[in-house]
């Protein structure tokens, strides 16, 4: 019908499976922030375009140097992320949030259009291929599914074991109980959402490795990571790398089987799910 | 019949929380529903008022199956319900609050609203309409819930541990209130109740639940001397006459 | 009707000078005048977009974040019946029409999806048909989009009277709305479904009353932004943005309540004030940013507000 043959098909697939797994990555964050610290940031995308356009300008114009580059692209995002949990989301209401979160990605967006101007650039990396049997494997893509799984897994590591990462918990868990026992809630919140912008940093550059950037498609990764994480789960970290993946991998069959109507039929079918399973394919099973 | 319950079973995966109940009771009546915390009354509750679905069994109210309808549809039927943990809108004036439920039987707003002024005199919360019910105090709020409830002209109210952490004085005033309710607006009355008093001062017939199962039904008096209720859940060395 | 719109005027003494100052403003001729009625036109949709958002969150606590799709639906309808020569008034009630369709399976999800996860089948339902929008090209023209017929055109004035008339209809609707059986049910769910609905308050049919009585709200928007603007593109009716101002218009003026978004239109005058001063050239970007930073002054310093300004005062007196 599609006139493919089994190696096209599994070609598509996989390298549909691998950008997937950067999707599960920053979706994962998002329902970190979304569904454990009950922030819905709206600004989520555009700090995620942000760190697309300063990895772009590190490779092509800074000759920083990957490894400072990366540190000092962390250090900000997580003072800044927890400057603003700090002094402008916490103790507030979720309304409230949204409305300046909102604000925010208007002034990041607009910075971006008024410093970059709002041509798309990318990085144009031509990938290298790997094949196996007649599956063509696109190595860059292959090394960003590694990538996202390990960060991810490290992620999970460091809640479970290390000390802030147990008192984040505790806080997630029971607020009023932490701040009885001597834990600083709203710091460890602000910590915990700083982190998340770790995360979110990490996704950002290797976004740019796999595409295009420009001030407004921050709008679409919001959008995204918003029916990402709820088709994983709110709040299901690994719920949502899985939904990454799937997403991943449906938006590459969809392409395949008509690229006209892939999008409408990607959101079609996330209404649907929405609707048949409204909290989602992989949903904790805690919340009732 | 005025309300008849026959086999009614619902179990919550392993657990059996109502196992084949049947009571039956007259109009004009108030019936107590007691038995010890997981006995089953709550479940039991929102089965009738629909919020839970029957596995198995029958609920008539003058002859009609209510069983398997809708809450409001139940509301619509004749039987209202107040509810374990006290709900309300918190963000409404108390006024409206009751509006809500005149709105059930009146659609059109000047008849709805007479009713509503009508239920607030009858309740005695007057002079307090205009006020937001989150900033009633809590005994003004149980108030406005019977209220609303009243509002929808029952002919069946369910209260649910209406009088939960009143003291003796708001026991006695909301008592007051319902036989009133139960006299002048004829409203029958089917009550779970904790504080023993009430149920042996106001009820003409009791239920008692333990397991899911109904474990006795009779008068208050007849209830106190069952020699399996006083075990089960009264102890064994009930003095049954301080309760006289 | 007349009785309830003039006690609704004598009870709002102070909306009658503006009004009529805004009823006269036309006739004085000077320079800038095209410039103010341009505003002021945009600033009425966006009252009239907020008040039919706030039908469904405000009062009735939806939380849609695909409200675009109502106003875009409406547009696109609208913009192919007036494609095909017919009445103006058939492409207003084929676009309601659509809405109203649009509006009723919105309604009957939103009795099986509550809080952020109905915002988010809003927000899929508003992507998809942007996509489609974008995609459809055979009937859309995609991002091309369509433009009017010339037959349609009106002058300046006559589409300020009309977008005048349009948002004190809008205002006294959610009046008596707000003040009749309808919106007492809505507020009850927004309160608590549970105790509405053992109050005999049918939760399916009130809300999918609320949903098609907002989107044919926002439908009539979108018919309007076609004989304004006189071409659609799907980036200007279907993308977030146009949501996001939307919800940013309600919050900013006061959510769940009449009058708020009659105040939340200063920030849509802000910021196409700003857009006029320091828009295009190099400077592109920079009113957005203006935009934003005070956004999130007027939310951080009034969470509830421009409204509760007026209400503290009243308070205080």
């Amino acid at each position: 019908m599609f006139n493919l043959d089994f190696p096209s098909v599994m070609t598509i697939l996989i390298n549909g499976l691998c950008t997937g797994g950067v999707y599960g990555l920053f979706a994962s964050s998002f329902t970190f922030q979304c569904g454990s610290l009950n922030i819905t940031d709206f600004s989520f995308g555009s700090w995620l375009m942000l760190a697309m356009y300063l990895t772009f300008f590190m490779y092509t114009g800074w000759q920083t140097g990957i490894v400072p580059f990366v540190i000092l692209l962390f250090l900000c995002y997580f003072t800044i992320s927890f400057l603003i949990s700090r002094f402008m989301l916490s103790k507030r209401d979720e309304f409230t949030n949204m409305i300046i979160t909102m604000g925010i990605s208007l002034i990041i967006q607009n910075a971006a259009t008024l410093l970059f101007s709002s041509s798309p650039r990318s990085l144009g990396i031509i990938e290298r291929t790997i094949s196996i049997g007649g599956v063509q494997i696109m190595q860059t893509r292959l090394i960003m599914l590694v990538l996202s799984a390990a960060i991810l897994i490290g992620f999970h590591a460091f809640l479970k074991r290390t000390w802030t990462g147990k008192t984040i918990r505790a806080v997630i868990q029971r607020k009023e109980m932490a701040y009885l026992i001597g834990i600083n809630s709203d710091r460890v919140k602000n910590v915990a959402f700083a982190v998340s912008y770790v995360m979110l940093s990490a996704s950002g550059i290797m976004l740019i490795v796999l595409f295009s950037v420009e001030p407004t498609i921050g709008g679409f990764y919001q959008m995204m990571s918003f029916l990402i994480c709820i088709i994983g789960g709110l709040g299901n970290l690994k719920g949502a790398f899985f939904s990454g993946l799937l997403v991943g991998v449906l938006i590459a069959v969809l392409n395949m089987m008509s690229s006209q109507f892939a999008m409408v039929l990607l959101f079609l079918i996330f209404a649907i799910i929405l609707v048949v399973r409204p909290r989602g394919l992989f949903a904790l099973k805690s919340r009732s | 019949m005025f309300f008849e319950v026959s086999g009614i079973t619902k179990s919550y995966g392993g657990l059996v929380a109502n196992s084949d109940i049947s009571l039956e009771f007259e109009e004009g009546a108030i019936v107590g529903l007691i038995g010890p915390n997981g006995a089953g009354k709550s479940t039991l509750f929102k089965t009738i008022s629909g919020y839970v679905v029957p596995d198995r069994g029958r609920i008539a109210f003058r002859g009609a199956q209510i069983s398997g309808l809708a809450p409001h549809r139940v509301c619509k039927a004749g039987i209202a319900c107040t509810f374990q943990d006290a709900k309300s809108f918190p963000k409404l004036e108390m006024f409206e609050t009751i509006l809500v439920g005149a709105y059930c039987r009146h659609g059109n707003k000047r008849r709805a609203s007479a009713r509503a002024g009508e239920i607030i005199d009858f309740v005695g919360l007057g002079g307090k309409e205009s006020q937001m019910t989150e900033r009633l105090n809590m005994f003004d709020r149980k108030k406005v819930e019977l209220a609303a409830a009243l509002a929808t002209e029952p002919e069946l109210l369910l209260l649910d541990e209406l009088f939960a952490g009143c003291t003796p004085t708001e026991v006695v005033e909301l008592l007051k209130l319902l036989k009133k309710a139960n006299e002048t607006l004829g409203v029958t009355l089917f009550i779970i109740e904790h504080v023993l008093k009430v149920i042996m001062s106001a009820c003409q017939k009791v239920v008692v639940l333990d397991y899911g199962e109904v474990l006795d039904i009779g008068t208050p008096d007849e209830i106190v001397r069952s020699k399996k209720v006083v075990a089960a859940y009264l102890g064994e060395d009930y003095d049954a006459s301080q309760y006289k | 009707m007349g009785g309830k719109a003039k006690d609704f005027l004598m009870g709002n003494k102070a909306v009658i000078v503006p009004l009529l100052i805004l009823i006269a403003l036309p006739l004085v001729q000077i320079d800038i005048m095209a410039f103010i009625l341009n505003l002021l036109i945009v600033s009425f949709m966006y009252v009239c977009l907020a008040q039919s958002w706030n039908i469904l969150a405000g009062f009735c606590g939806l939380l849609s974040m695909g409200h675009c799709a109502f106003f875009g639906l409406g547009a696109y309808i609208t913009i192919m019946v007036l494609n095909l020569h017919l009445n103006i008034v058939w492409a207003i009630l084929a676009a309601a029409a659509a809405n109203m369709a649009l509006a009723y399976i919105v309604g009957a999800i939103s009795v099986r999806v509550k809080d952020i996860f109905f915002a988010m089948v809003t927000l899929a339902l508003a992507q998809l048909l942007y996509n489609l929008s974008m995609q459809w090209v055979e009937v859309t023209r995609g991002p091309r989009g369509l433009i009017m017929p010339q037959i349609y055109m009106m002058d300046r004035q006559t589409l300020f009277y009309i977008a005048l008339a349009m948002t004190a209809l809008f205002v006294f609707a959610i009046h008596v709305i707000r003040e009749s059986r309808m919106g007492t049910m809505f507020v009850a769910l927004r309160e608590n479904e549970d105790l509405a609905k053992s109050l005999g308050v049918n939760v399916a049919k009130w809300k999918i009353a609320a949903s098609v009585v907002s989107a044919v709200m926002a439908s009539l928007v979108g018919s309007y932004y076609v004989l304004y603007i006189r071409s659609v593109q799907p980036p200007a009716v279907f993308t977030f943005n146009v949501t996001m101002k939307i919800m940013i218009v309600a919050f900013v003026g006061g959510k769940g309540t009449v009058k708020g978004p009659l105040l939340g239109a200063v920030i849509i005058i802000l910021d196409e004030l700003i857009r006029g001063w320091l828009g295009g050239g190099r400077y592109s970007g920079l009113p957005g940013i203006i935009y934003g930073i005070i956004l999130a002054l007027v939310i951080l310093f009034l969470p509830n507000g421009l409204i509760s300004i007026f209400r503290g005062r009243r308070k205080a007196a």
